[in-house]
């Protein structure tokens, strides 16, 4: 039971990192709080499968290093993109505005008929909806 | 998503400096109606699969759909005039790390003063 209650914290730290960083920005980019819950949790599991031997706290001993080495392999590695460069100089001209684009109804227009009557235009791009 | 959702809080800061916001991404029409219905944003979310845009931006994540592993736009906000001068770009370093709209506000807001 304690040893569940050990485990638990693993899961817990990744919840609380959805809500958190994804939700409202708290240590968006290096989720230390998060590692650190993680790392008692493992810490506190390792302890008791060395004072008494169960699969079961051999389980949770490895479903536990699994997520915990499954977030930070998330979080440090395959989120990473590395540095931008823009192609295109702040000030220079992007030949961008008569590309054809689809809206969500399936009409064709493009970036320009869109924004035709404004000063500029913000284009938030962006991965997918999964 | 949580990204536009806060653009959609902004709207009308934007509004007032006579800024359209539009969003782009690589998804097919099913997928763009998803995810107009899930954010309920009011402005336009549109699809782009030329990889036209990806390109010109430098945008292009390889292979970076994690269904069916096709290419898809890196996350970034471009800002730019009407005759598609630019005036900010932030590609993000990670996916999991956005700007903040305040901060979004700020460099585009500078951006048209200038």
């Amino acid at each position: 039971m304690k040893a569940f209650g050990y485990f638990l914290l693993i899961p817990l730290s990744v919840i609380l990192y959805f809500i958190l960083a994804i939700g409202i920005g708290v240590s968006q980019r290096y989720p230390i709080p998060h590692f650190l819950l993680m790392a008692v949790g493992l810490f506190f599991l390792f302890k008791l499968i060395r004072q008494k031997f169960s699969v079961w706290r051999l389980l949770l001993n490895f479903g536990g290093w699994a997520l915990a080495l499954l977030f930070s392999w998330w979080t440090l590695s395959y989120s990473n993109f590395g540095g931008y460069e823009s192609p295109i100089a702040l000030g220079d001209h992007a030949d961008v505005m008569s590309v054809e684009v689809v809206d969500s109804t399936g009409n064709k227009t493009s970036i320009g008929a869109l924004t035709e009557n404004s000063k500029g235009v913000l284009i938030a791009f962006y991965r997918g909806h999964w | 998503m949580h990204e536009l959702v806060q653009l959609q809080k902004e709207k009308g800061a934007y509004s007032e400096i006579d800024i359209a916001i539009v969003a782009i991404c690589s998804e097919s029409i099913d997928g763009l109606e998803k995810m107009k219905e899930k954010s309920a944003v009011e402005f336009p979310i549109l699809g782009e699969s030329s990889g036209k845009l990806m390109d010109a931006f430098g945008l292009r994540d390889k292979s970076g759909n994690p269904i069916d592993g096709t290419d898809i736009f890196r996350p970034a906000t471009i800002v730019l005039r009407k005759n598609g001068s630019l005036i900010w770009s932030d590609a993000v370093e990670n996916y999991r790390v956005r700007p903040s709209p305040k901060e979004v506000f700020f460099h585009v807001s500078l951006g048209f003063k200038n």
